[in-house]
């Protein structure tokens, strides 16, 4: 009895020790290996196409373009480019190529490069959604609609130079060059592997591609030929965890570097727990409520728009479903946009004024107002935004009935303009107040390409104009400033928070540049880890 | 047999062609534009004017119900909308890593679902019956999700609430690489998606199997003197195994589609996050492709299922 006894136990001893050695396996985050989570699979690799942060991510550490923005200062500097003129005009940009940079395939990046670049974007064989990005160029959009066969506008000069010349001058060309679309890229590499480049991409960023797992993960090397210095990481892997609590538990684990969210509800419990790896900064992106103006009650009643404006406290809600992160919008440009005005009053919360701005609206306590519905897309952090506003207006007699509707409907229905009140988002492509203003308000947008509220001003559009044609930064500040205060002043939308971006990082890599246009911006390759050997 | 088999085979054209033609046109009612949802919120109207008409989108629903037709006669589920590439690779993709998953769940599910109603039935209205009925409906009711991320935090975290937790033995997600470090990450997915199954295997084995120990022929053996094992092994359990089959089988196939919950808690590359991602693109080839895959899985396992019948029970003839 006594050796069955013993023999069992002797085996249970050996069942814990194997479990203990399993448990031990832990993944230990090398000095050179940095871990990046991504929400999604990428839908693409190739910079034509990408239109999203996720490809975003991958896209920008394997490609590089002419220009780029400082990450801090968001200033358009040169990459690619050793330097660059702009005519007087405003017309004529002329770029004068670095020397000594080479695609990871070796070869030299030459001025033929650019031109194919950009014209492989415009083809409509691409199928690039981004041409917008390039479209200022001379004969770009004969190109894309078959009228051309080469752009008007690109004009090689010798082996370094290239110009391209716009059709009319557009101050912010410059920063929408710094956009994926215009990523440089090797002609054999795109045509050898046709419509799979996508998923080879072969650049002359910071980091070579590596392989794509779909659904994984995606993992780039760094660039030993780098003109901007070789990383001091060695690889980058782009885990894809979609479930932010699976996500956590792995950056706990150890699993990951970077994690680009903390799980809703726990970030009191993260600022107690991890307070070296968290980071919260600024992020160029506004929250709002539009209106819409082509129907009533909201059309040409900018009294009702005020009051709405009034009634809703966007601090509370901030706090309450923000945990505190984001703060209140006082009009349309975040913080760190140049032209942001910090003297901007917006409509602080006031229901007192508000009732009164309602019944000079003609509603007195709501009366003669219908119910109304305010569209949001499916998400439990939208619906309690809609809770909240449906409660701050009910206090002052505005009925609000919610709709709850899938993405890919409810973006049809905003550009068709068919909801009265929708929530909507707005994330800088590049950090310029034309990207918030002209986009997001200009007559000429209205629908699709962004102005969804069908908001329409001849004072803020001709201002708004003005500003892109100019070519003085001062000037452009002043001018969007006005026009700001101008969309301000008219109760455009109901301005209801600035974002801020929250991540994970562990506290043992240094050198992470918090860029406000969003992690996927963050500068990988100058991350070096605290033990590492120094710089 | 052999002409019931290709009876029942070539019954799969109509089937797999209905469930196309029904999914089909479900894409196209469903509100929303793939197009727009490419372009994003600062949509260049030019662009999706040139973006529709290259995916052939603006053609007639009749003339594009058409093209699909002609090419699934052809072998070819067309290009994906988003990831612009064949939908055969991206389900060829997902096919391993989907099988590798359910093989190991519905192996758990049947190894200790069965024994476990066995147990049951065996020891019927005691504690052991109690006890795994209790467990079953519990496996049964628990949402997949929930129970996936408990097994994380007690099998994979690291911490929890700052302290450390000592069982963090497994991988919180992933494929891992081929070999024992795919074991490893397979072991909590697979658990976590094969909690239902063996539930309902564990109730159905113990149902079935009290169900044929009250028959004559089990009345007979026992009165032949044979032991209480071989009884329940070759009378018993061999006899109550076509309902289990069955359950087996439906579940078996319903895992070969994919487990969305169990691949999206644990990143796991499958087939089922794919298709629900190509929903909510709006990506109708990868839709269509991975339901009829889905479909064609069901027909054949019920298939197999129905020839299983002839092996376990040597009374039934196939007609």
């Amino acid at each position: 009895m006594n050796m069955k006894n013993n023999s069992a136990r002797r085996y249970g001893y050996r069942v814990i020790t194997v479990l203990i050695l399993l448990g031990l396996e832990f993944q230990v985050s090398g000095q050179d290996t940095f871990r990046f989570r991504l929400a999604t699979d990428p839908p693409t690799l190739d910079p034509a196409q990408s239109t999203d942060t996720t490809s975003g991510a991958v896209v920008l550490k394997v490609f590089d373009g002419l220009v780029e923005f400082d990450p801090l200062t968001l200033e358009v500097v040169p990459a690619v480019a050793e330097s660059f003129h702009v005519s007087e005009d405003g017309r004529i940009y002329t770029f004068h190529l670095r020397k000594g940079v080479s695609f990871h395939n070796g070869r030299p990046v030459v001025a033929e490069d650019i031109k194919y670049s950009l014209e492989r974007t415009l083809d409509p064989q691409t199928k690039s959604p981004r041409t917008w990005v390039l479209n200022p160029i001379e004969g770009a959009r004969e190109f894309t609609s078959g009228q051309a066969d080469h752009v008007a506008g690109i004009r090689v000069v010798g082996e370094s130079t290239v110009q391209l010349i716009l059709t009319e001058p557009y101050a912010p060309f410059l920063a929408q060059l710094c956009m994926e679309a215009a990523s440089l890229l090797p002609r054999e590499e795109c045509e050898r592997w046709g419509d799979e480049f996508k998923s080879h991409p072969v650049g002359c960023g910071p980091f070579e591609f590596v392989e794509w797992q779909h659904d994984i993960r995606v993992v780039v090397k760094a660039n030993p030929n780098y003109y901007g210095g070789v990383p001091r990481l060695k690889r980058v892997e782009f885990k894809v965890i979609p479930n932010e609590a699976t996500a956590f538990e792995e950056y706990k684990a150890g699993g990951l570097d970077f994690l680009d969210q903390v799980p809703p509800g726990q970030l009191l419990r993260v600022r107690q727990q991890y307070p070296e790896d968290l980071h919260i900064w600024p992020y160029l992106s506004i929250y709002y409520i539009g209106f819409n103006h082509l129907e009533p009650p909201f059309r040409d009643n900018v009294l009702l728009r005020r009051a709405v404006n009034y009634a809703v406290d966007k601090e509370k809600i901030c706090l309450a479903v923000k945990e505190g992160i984001s703060f209140p919008a006082r009009g349309i440009l975040p913080p760190g946009i140049p032209g942001y005005n910090p003297g901007l009053e917006g409509y602080p919360y006031n229901p007192r004024k508000a009732g009164e701005l309602l019944a000079e609206a003609g509603y007195p306590g709501g009366s003669g107002l219908p119910e109304i519905t305010l569209w949001h897309n499916r998400d439990d952090r939208h619906r309690l935004i809609g809770e909240c506003i449906q409660y701050y207006l009910g206090q002052i007699g505005i009925r609000i009935r919610l709709k709850n509707v899938e993405w890919a409907a409810y973006l049809e229905a905003c550009e068709e303009g068919r909801p009265l009140l929708y929530r909507m988002g707005w994330v800088a492509d590049y950090p310029d107040a034309d990207n918030f203003l002209y986009i997001l308000l200009h007559s000429s947008q209205a629908g699709s390409p962004g102005n969804y509220a069908r908001y329409s001003n001849p004072e803020f559009d001709e201002l708004v104009v003005r500003a892109q044609a100019s070519t003085d930064p001062e000037t452009r500040v002043a001018l969007y400033r006005k026009a700001e205060s101008i969309a301000v002043e008219d109760a455009a939308w109901l301005y209801v928070y600035y974002d801020r971006e929250v991540a994970l990082i562990k506290p043992f890599w240094e050198n992470i540049i918090l860029s406000p246009q969003g992690d996927f911006t963050i500068p990988l390759h100058v991350i070096r880890h605290k033990d590492g050997p120094p710089p | 047999m052999i002409g019931y088999l290709l009876r029942r085979l070539l019954s799969v054209v109509p089937t797999v062609w209905g469930i196309a033609t029904i999914i089909f046109f479900l894409m196209f009612l469903i509100p929303g534009d793939p197009v727009r949802l490419m372009l994003g919120q600062h949509g260049d109207d030019e662009a999706r004017v040139r973006i529709t008409h290259e995916l052939g989108l603006d053609k007639p629903i009749a003339v594009q119900y058409g093209l699909f037709l002609k090419r699934l006669m052809l072998g070819d589920l067309g290009d994906s909308y988003r990831q612009d590439r064949p939908v055969t690779g991206i389900l060829i993709e997902r096919i391993p890593a989907t099988a590798l998953l359910a093989f190991a769940a519905m192996l758990i599910s049947i190894v200790a679902g069965v024994v476990a109603g066995l147990a049951a039935a065996v020891r019927q209205n005691k504690i052991t019956d109690a006890v795994v009925m209790i467990l079953s409906l519990i496996g049964i009711s628990t949402p997949v999700f929930w129970l996936g991320l408990l097994l994380i935090l007690v099998f994979a975290s690291r911490t929890f609430d700052g302290a450390p937790v000592v069982f963090g033995w497994l991988p919180v997600s992933g494929y891992g690489e081929p070999g024992w470090d795919r074991i490893r990450h397979l072991i909590l997915p697979a658990l976590s998606l094969s909690a239902i199954g063996m539930g309902y295997i564990a109730r159905m084995t113990r149902s079935s199997i009290l169900e044929v120990i009250r028959q004559d022929y089990i009345r007979t053996a026992e009165a032949k003197g044979l032991s209480r094992f071989s009884v329940l092994m070759k009378h018993t359990l061999r006899n109550a195994m076509i309902p289990v089959v069955t359950i087996i089988g439906l579940d078996f196939a319903a895992l070969l589609g994919g487990a969305v919950a169990t691949e999206t808690v644990f990143s796991w590359p499958g087939l089922g996050k794919v298709i629900v991602d190509a929903i909510r693109q709006l990506d109708g080839p990868v839709v269509e492709g991975g339901v009829m895959f889905i479909a064609l899985i069901f027909v054949l396992v019920n298939i197999c299922v129905d020839l299983l019948y002839v092996v376990i029970d040597p009374r039934i003839r196939l007609h």
